[in-house]
């Protein structure tokens, strides 16, 4: 065990951005002591490595189908089973982790791209375009999100994966600019700004020295936990019947298995058990994260 | 209290504005999509082109579309909201279902945050105990899991291999019909409970979270060690004095996040057949039976505006020190 004088020394010493991008491993040296973020941290790893070497591990491709072999139970030769006609379920759920993965973190740059600029030069201006931004991000927080989702897919007919990033990363930006905003209100009081201002940097300048390195903190906190929101929300569109169709995905597969309930349930419980252990994988991250990195809150 | 008033009479203005900002967000996307409704229910069947014209004429679909969207507006004033494409009235159609909604979002809620505000309240109050982070863990698995996931497996234990619940909510309706007084409240009951069971296993951690993060700070307030140097029972000191500072946080939280909780029943309805908006939502946008859709999305924000400013009340009837001009919320 860490005594608490090394812990927060360990603290200090990765808040910075540059930092916490090159030493990871300090990271995982603070997992170690939590038993649920070491599970965490092991799964997603295990994830990875699906999601980058699917053609390696699984042992069918994704979409072959195997005649006369459809809704078998798990067995020797199909270890999780076959779906409804004769897909290996396993090489689905690996090739899906990919699906899963790149749809979380692409939907996770959207909303970066777009609510952060928002919410810091909200925050760091502050007056009527700070009162204009929030009135917008409150009338779009009233548009309840599956509604929006659902409507831009069907009608778009964007049941392709990169329209469902877009619309995710489209919908959700409101909430991560609403937390920059309030992180960027309370940095733009601190010394440190008034001092730039004073030695005349331009405001962007400041926006994407001081503030942006400031709030990387509550950034990463959110972006974690947005993955796992991400992920859970292609699942449920894939679900709905508004996935794409074509891809492998740990949706599509539940989507199917909907109508085998009775006959072969395995097609569905087995791709939730994927999608829930990652889904908590990313919230474990995301609790322990917010007590490794200082900001509010403690790991579980 | 005059800044409270002002606040309220504020948001109660931008009422209308909103409304139609979302609507016109709708509208736009709807007519973005491909493909009309009135060709999709025409499918195969080869229409003459007259009868085309005239069910193009009746959805008024023959209208440039800035005056389509005043039209609904100018309707949507008088308490109309259009037809759908079955010829229904929109409003009837809603007015159908969104007791159902209504219904499974109230109880839901109404349990969740019963065991969320009890629960959450001891997790904080004893924090950093065994009781505590047990709860912790068991609140990330709930809060994990995917909803529409628990779903299928709860039809598949509690209904398809125990038989104990029907498999969905598909002849609700048609038992209600036929059943009077008691035993039609306990046919209701018995379709209710399992979606509500998801939602609440869905829900309460949610509020669990929230409830315990403000408990911990709030027990090393002085007046809790007041409270406890007074002698008074553990129970009072926890549930009267500082769950009542502890729970502001928990309505805003409610408040802002509304939407998100309409849309996550809204699924849950799907996988049950609850009969509810969500499931006309779906049915609808797939058919792109534009003045539907318009209507539930409509409806629903209605829902989601009216209960944040009521639940904005209830904040400031459990904290009226709290500044509300000037803040910029």
């Amino acid at each position: 065990m860490r005594t608490s004088t090394q812990r927060s020394a360990l603290r200090v010493q990765v808040t910075s951005m540059a930092q916490l991008l090159v030493s990871p491993i300090s990271y995982i040296r603070y997992a170690r002591k939590s038993k649920l973020a070491l599970f965490a941290v092991l799964w997603m790893a295990a994830i990875a490595i699906m999601a980058i070497f699917p053609f390696v591990i699984a042992p069918h491709p994704p979409n072959r189908t195997f005649s006369g072999k459809s809704n078998l139970p798990p067995s020797l030769e199909f270890l999780l089973g076959t779906d409804n006609v004769g897909r290996d379920i396993l090489s689905q759920v690996i090739w899906g982790a990919s699906t899963s993965l790149a749809i979380g973190i692409g939907a996770a740059m959207v909303e970066v791209v777009i609510g952060v600029p928002l919410g810091l030069f909200a925050g760091y201006y502050g007056g009527r375009l700070d009162q204009i931004f929030m009135r917008i991000a409150d009338t779009i927080l009233t548009i309840p999100t599956i509604v929006l989702l659902i409507v831009a897919v069907t009608l778009l007919r964007a049941q392709s994966l990169v329209s469902i990033v877009i619309v995710m990363g489209f919908v959700n930006w409101v909430w991560l600019a609403k937390t920059l905003r309030g992180e960027a209100l309370r940095v733009r009081e601190e010394e440190y700004v008034t001092a730039a201002k004073a030695m005349g940097f331009s405001d962007p300048y400041i926006i994407a020295k001081h503030i942006l390195s400031n709030v990387v903190a509550p950034l990463i906190v959110i972006v974690t936990f947005d993955i796992a929101w991400f992920i859970l929300y292609e699942s449920t569109m894939s679900f709905i019947g508004l996935g794409d169709p074509t891809i492998p995905s740990w949706g599509r597969l539940l989507f199917i298995g909907r109508g085998f309930l009775n006959t072969a349930p395995w097609i569905s419980v087995i791709p939730g058990i994927f999608i829930f252990l990652t889904v908590l994988s990313f919230n474990i991250l995301g609790d322990d994260l917010t007590g490794f990195l200082g900001a509010r809150g403690r790991r579980v | 209290m005059r800044a409270l008033t002002r606040y309220i009479l504020i948001r109660i203005g931008l009422i209308v504005p909103t409304l139609l900002i979302v609507s016109s967000i709708t509208f736009i996307l709807l007519h973005m999509a491909p493909g009309n409704p009135i060709d999709i229910m025409l499918g195969a069947a080869k229409a003459s082109r007259e009868v085309r014209d005239i069910l193009i004429q009746r959805f008024g679909f023959d209208e440039p579309l800035h005056i389509q969207y005043f039209l609904w507006v100018y309707n949507m004033f008088r308490g109309e909201l259009g037809l759908s494409i079955s010829g229904a009235p929109v409003i009837e159609l809603i007015g159908v279902r969104l007791w159902y909604t209504v219904e499974l979002m109230l109880v839901s809620q109404g349990i969740s945050a019963l065991i969320a505000v009890i629960l959450g309240a001891l997790a904080g109050y004893r924090k950093e105990t065994m009781l505590d982070k047990a709860l912790s863990v068991v609140a990330l698995v709930g809060y994990s899991l995917p909803n529409f996931w628990l779903s299928i497996i709860v039809i598949l234990v509690f209904s398809l291999y125990l038989g104990w619940f029907p498999v969905g909510a598909f002849s609700l309706g048609i038992e209600l019909a036929r059943e009077r007084g008691l035993y039609a409240i306990l046919i209701h009951l018995r379709h209710l409970a399992l979606p509500t069971a998801v939602l609440v296993v869905g829900f309460t951690p949610y509020y669990f979270r929230l409830l315990r993060a403000t408990m911990v700070e709030v027990v090393d307030e002085d007046y809790i060690t007041m409270a406890r140097a007074k002698g008074l029972k553990e129970v009072t000191v926890i549930y009267k004095h500082a769950l009542k500072n502890a729970v502001i946080p928990l309505l805003t939280a409610v408040g802002t996040s509304l939407g998100l909780i309409l849309g996550g029943s809204y699924v849950v309805e799907l996988v049950f057949a609850w009969p509810g908006l969500g499931h006309l939502l779906v049915t609808a946008a797939i058919a792109r039976d534009y003045w539907l859709v318009m209507g539930i999305s409509f409806i629903t924000a209605v829902m989601v505006i009216v209960s944040s400013i009521a639940l904005d009340m209830a904040y400031a009837y459990f904290n009226p020190k709290i500044r509300f001009a000037g803040s910029g919320y």
